[in-house]
């Protein structure tokens, strides 16, 4: 798939730059790419099994698109056929290699295995999609999240532009306090809401500081200017070789959720019987945890009691309201980061959930959001969010 | 106090399940507060310098997992001026870690297989495999390819040699049972001392 590009038609003032998605197939890949698979006819009684069969031994991860049981009628008779396994790339055209599992299976139900060819990658229109279906059934979303809808208004172009000028100062920062520029900020997209900036802190401070710009306002490298030389500025012990500028920003983020939803505003939903819980836990895998539910609420309890001791006033309504808008780790926000981000940031951000990552310089070196990995199309994660970079150039960091 | 005496113990299986074991207990903390069970010690020249498990419920914040939050713990503890080997750059903790092994129940993440390298550690000893997230072989290899920092791959930190990305050694499948005997647990019953659920939870193989 080509990338593409939108021109950012930002006011006259502002700056311009280029936004390019970064889609999540792999880039020499387009939909026409396939790949070779071992498929076989089989008797629509064994489907199932084999079916079930097949996904345990022989998963296709980067196949999702593709549908593993073709069925086609020839003359009003039903005909299946099985994607068993992989092809293996090296075998000769000739020779079929699959996996034990794979062979016991063929051997007990008598299967006649033959190469097959599938699309490598998830179709993006509905004509690559019929093209695609001539060689294997695939499915195709046009709305699903691996292939958002990128149009952006002239509007959203613009606070696109203000978000990254934010990330920028945040550089601009890092810089004025000798360390690598590189600034990051989390918005919350509905709400135009900043949740948390950061910038990094990788090195000791050449000069003494100590950061205090959470709320992200545009006065932040000047305030920080005045107060550094005023003498207002301390030194924190604050460098860390995981200060990374997205690593700061979550964490601010994470200070700022525990800061504003107290564990005693959950209490509100129990009484209300709500049965949604309210807090998840890291994983949606997790099941059959209503234990976990139940010590929450035990705690909220607890909290909710000593609120009252300490003659804090409290509006149900306003509690519940805020309880429900209590975000769940980043789900939902973006993030506008400078420079590519390394793995460890890349991952940590699929950890958080956010859900768009525009960043600016690319990173050849250590980028993991399309120059040296592709993180966000690493199929079997559970969480994927979208990429767009929005081309700066270090001017923009360094002027 | 667990230090043993290296050229007894290091390599030998004894020496690794020692330290392993330790993981566990933290692992097995972590599930009594029903956070996700993994669990982790830093051991430098045969000494546990940090042990932490993972708290990523308690801090509202899904990147703190046991590794990171051990890394803390010895990052506060060098740079603190008490500490004889105080670090004060990225060179000085490169250099420390080199001489650290951490072992950890379940197979770090990618993003904390990233950070190993960022760190320079000397080796990794893992339980259990991390078949969804893993980066130390499972999904991702970053023990091999190393990270680097995405703040500044300019010029000017690539002359400094040990900022360098670094891979390490890995050694999986220390203990593993064990290890992934409390994510059952912790995935069918939550935490083992409070009273069963109601609805039947579907057991897993
Ligand atoms: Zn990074
Ligand atoms: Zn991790």
């Amino acid at each position: 798939m080509q990338k593409m590009d939108a021109a950012v038609g930002c006011k006259a003032g502002m700056r311009r730059w280029k936004l390019n998605h970064i889609p999540a197939a792999q880039s020499n890949l387009d939909a026409h790419s396939t790949v070779d698979v071992i498929a076989a006819k089989i008797d629509p009684k064994i489907a199932s099994t084999l079916m079930r069969h097949l996904n345990a031994s022989a998963p296709l991860p980067n196949l999702g698109h593709v549908k593993r049981i073709k069925r086609t009628s020839v003359e009003a008779e039903v005909e299946l056929c099985i994607i068993l396994c992989m092809a293996n790339e090296t075998s000769k055209a000739s020779a079929i290699n699959m996996p034990e599992e794979v062979s016991g299976l063929v051997e007990r139900y008598g299967l006649r295995p033959f190469k097959a060819v599938v699309s490598a990658v998830e179709a993006t229109t509905k004509d690559e999609w019929e093209s695609q279906c001539q060689l294997w059934p695939t499915s195709f979303h046009p709305n699903s999240c691996s292939r958002p809808l990128l149009e952006f208004s002239n509007e959203d172009e613009e606070l696109v532009a203000k978000f990254m000028e934010l990330a920028v100062e945040q550089a601009h920062v890092a810089r004025a306090f000798g360390k690598p520029s590189n600034g990051a900020v989390i918005v919350d997209p509905s709400s135009e809401t900043i949740i948390a900036t950061g910038y990094d802190q990788t090195a000791q401070p050449k000069n003494p500081c100590k950061w205090d710009c959470g709320d992200g306002s545009k006065s932040t490298l000047q305030r920080d200017n005045m107060l550094l030389e005023s003498g207002k500025l301390q030194v924190k012990g604050t460098w860390h070789p995981f200060k990374h500028a997205v690593m700061v920003a979550i964490n601010r983020a994470a200070e700022r959720d525990i800061s504003l939803f107290k564990k005693g505003l959950n209490i509100l939903a129990v009484q209300q019987n709500i049965t949604q819980d309210p807090i998840k836990s890291e994983d949606s895998i997790i099941s059959g945890n209503s234990d976990y539910k139940r010590q929450r609420i035990e705690e909220s309890a607890i909290t909710v009691d000593n609120m009252s001791t300490s003659g804090i006033e409290t509006n149900g309504e306003e509690l519940l309201q805020q309880d429900l808008q209590r975000p769940y780790l980043c789900t939902g926000f973006d993030v506008y980061v400078t420079r590519e981000p390394c793995a460890m940031c890349a991952m940590a951000l699929v950890h958080q959930r956010v859900r768009r990552v525009f960043y600016g310089i690319k990173n050849p070196k250590y980028g993991a959001l399309g120059s040296r990995y592709k993180l966000h199309s690493q199929q079997g994660l559970n969480h994927h969010y979208t990429v767009i970079q929005v081309a700066l150039s270090e001017d923009d960091l360094s002027s | 106090m667990y230090n043993i005496a290296r050229s007894d113990m290091e390599q030998t299986e004894d020496y690794s399940s020692f330290f392993m074991n330790l993981a566990l207990d933290e692992a097995r903390k972590a599930l009594a507060k029903l956070e996700v069970p993994v669990g982790c010690v830093i051991v430098e020249n045969g000494e546990v310098i940090a042990s932490a498990s993972n708290r990523t419920n308690e801090t509202r914040n899904a990147t703190r997992h046991a590794e990171m939050e051990a890394i803390d713990m010895v990052l506060l503890r060098w740079q603190s001026s008490d500490d004889t080997g105080m670090v004060s750059t990225h060179e000085n903790v490169v250099h420390r870690f080199s001489k650290c092994e951490i072992y950890v129940t379940c197979e770090p993440c990618i993003m904390c297989a990233a950070g190993l390298s960022i760190l320079g550690i000397k080796k990794v000893y893992f339980g259990c495999k991390n078949e969804r997230f893993g980066g130390c072989g499972s999904v991702m290899s970053l023990h091999v390819d190393g990270c680097g920092p995405c703040g500044s791959y300019s010029e000017k930190s690539q002359s400094t040699g040990s900022v360098e990305s670094s891979g390490y050694e890995c050694v999986g499948g220390l203990m593993a049972e064990e290890a992934i005997e409390l994510f059952k647990s912790f995935y069918e019953r939550g935490n083992p001392n409070a009273p069963r659920p109601h609805r039947p939870v579907q057991v897993r193989n």
